[in-house]
């Protein structure tokens, strides 16, 4: 699935910790859902998006640095009319790509995007339940369908060797009694699930992926809810469900929802590895640390010029100085590739995932059997974590394990 | 409920404006803008208007008229392309994003004068105080401390 130039990055990351493994391009700031969770389609609207032109130089300058995966991202990346000819800019120099949508891509656009090379796909899902999905969607009918059938078509197209896909699941109250029947079903149609627990903000200290309402906010009282359905998460793993999440990662989540320091930046100071793993960068081309920040001087990653930025000390100063600052995040891709750089017990545990047992895929999968599936999954009649109501009238710090 | 798209852009774009504003100012002015800010609620108003308001020593609420922003700029399809390029927008510094910068700047400038919070002297047009009555007025004049 990877090129020799992305293997070649892959392993000197792993050794010296400064190559540019993973980039996050927001290709496009328009979405066709406004999830509840999410901010970055109104952070990014202000910026006008790359033509395709100016793409291609950014594919050129990622291959001369060596960049092994660029991850397509958004907004939604399908409402790009030239989303294939953008993969294909990539995969023709080597730049791995994966991308990442929800779901809302007719058939031919997800031929196309496999046919251009796209052989890595990130699907957001985040509950069995439509109309809870429906909900998180932002009160979108029919979501969830969409989502599935996005999935059944990708499972007929993507060759089944050599290819990649996951569920992108957001830990939050409304999913929390959830999220171990997204695991089951991913697992049974082949699929891996990370996680990815809400990210909230205020208006003081506004981030571009965070949200501002404090309704999402997790309370004290629900932290052993979710350090409960994250153990469960961990257990399953171990016993062989397709969940890509390391434990260092699963252990930071809970930290992170009681808003104490996470680990996974204390190897590099405190600080995150942007941009020495990893950077992002804005629809109209310009370089951002993450994305959460913005740097205020304007780096744009299609002039020629940029290779030899990206180097420059100066460069990498003005970006410390906001990673610094920072107060660190869970988004997933960023701590799970500090810990697969700097920690040898994730590094062997994704040696081991990806290398030696890469597991095989039940595919293709059919809209209905994905259906049936979900709605036998959901109904089960198993023991799920369930968020217990607010203090006022629970009286209880006992664990509520409920049936169903 | 969708989220209403432009609404939630032009909240988010007037609190980044307002953290460039954190940035350059002093330690004592920092913690003021936050404070005020932690104060801020937004209603829609309509088309591309947002309702704000604000708690504090001074408070009050304001109307932004943010139809000069030009959000969700298309490069993708040939016709988009086609005008970037012959506006000198591709391969050149985002003057779309450099406008939308200067009216939030503005914006948040002229809150943060009228919430008693920095002596900006900036007057931005496209912002309207709304008088204990609920009319708008273009009266900027305010004491600061």
């Amino acid at each position: 699935m990877f090129s020799t130039l992305s293997k070649a990055t892959l392993a000197k990351a792993a050794l010296f910790q400064n190559a540019p493994i993973y980039v996050q391009f927001y290709i496009t700031a328009r979405c066709n859902l406004t999830c509840q969770q999410c901010n970055i389609i109104y952070a990014n609207s202000d910026v006008r998006e790359c033509t395709l032109d100016e793409i291609k130089k950014i594919a050129d300058n990622f291959a001369t640095m060596g960049v092994a995966m660029v991850l397509l991202t958004g907004g939604e990346p399908f409402v790009r009319k030239d989303l294939p000819e953008i993969i294909r800019a990539f995969e023709s120099r080597g730049v791995h790509v994966r991308m990442q949508t929800n779901g809302h891509a007719t058939e031919e656009q997800i031929h196309a995007a496999v046919e251009a090379g796209g052989r890595d796909i990130s699907i957001s899902l985040d509950s069995l339940w439509p109309a809870a999905q429906d909900a998180i969607n932002g009160g979108f009918a029919r979501s969830w369908d969409e989502a599935l059938r996005c999935m059944s078509t990708f499972s007929r197209y993507l060759p089944a060797k050599g290819s990649f896909a996951s569920l992108g699941c957001v830990l939050q109250r409304d999913n929390l009694k959830y999220i171990t029947d997204v695991i089951r079903f991913g697992t049974e149609i082949s699929w891996f699930t990370s996680l990815v627990p809400v990210h909230v903000t205020t208006y003081d200290k506004p981030m571009n992926f965070r949200n501002f309402d404090q309704s999402l906010r997790w309370k004290p009282h629900e932290f052993p809810y979710v350090d409960a359905v994250l153990d469960e998460v961990r257990a399953m793993r171990n016993q062989g469900y397709l969940i890509y999440d390391s434990d260092q990662y699963l252990d930071d989540i809970k930290r992170f929802v009681r808003e104490l320091p996470t680990t996974w930046r204390s190897r590099n100071g405190g600080v995150c590895d942007s941009p020495n793993l990893y950077f992002a960068v804005l629809p109209n081309g310009n370089f951002q640390p993450c994305c959460d920040h913005r740097l205020a001087n304007e780096y744009p990653t299609y002039a020629d010029d940029f290779p030899t930025i990206y180097r420059q000390s100066v460069f990498r100063r003005e970006v410390r100085e906001v990673t610094s600052a920072c107060s660190g995040c869970m988004y997933g891709s960023y701590p799970e590739m500090s810990i697969s750089m700097r920690f040898w017990k994730a590094k062997f545990e994704r040696m081991k995932l990806f290398l030696t047992a890469p597991p095989e895929k039940r595919w293709p999968v059919s809209f209905e059997t994905m259906l049936e599936t979900a709605a036998r999954i959901r109904l089960e009649d198993r023991p799920r974590v369930e968020l217990p109501p607010p203090p006022a009238t629970h009286r209880s710090s006992s664990l509520a394990i409920v049936q169903g | 409920m969708p989220k209403k798209i432009l609404f939630e852009s032009a909240i988010h774009h007037l609190t980044r404006a307002a953290k460039r504003r954190t940035v350059v100012a002093s330690g004592e002015q920092s913690t003021a803008i936050s404070t005020f800010m932690q104060s801020l609620s937004f209603r829609h108003l309509g088309k591309q208007r947002l309702g704000i308001e604000w708690g504090g020593a001074r408070p009050g609420r304001a109307e932004l008229d943010y139809r000069g922003a030009e959000l969700y700029v298309r490069g993708d399809n040939p016709a988009a392309a086609k005008k970037q390029h012959d506006e000198h927008l591709a391969f050149n510094p985002d003057t779309i994003q450099q406008k939308n910068q200067e009216l939030f700047d503005d914006a948040i400038a002229q809150l943060l004068e009228w919430g008693g919070v920095l002596a900006t002297g900036v007057r931005c047009e496209a912002l309207s105080r709304v008088e204990a009555g609920g009319a708008a007025s273009d009266d900027s004049a305010h004491e600061i401390h």
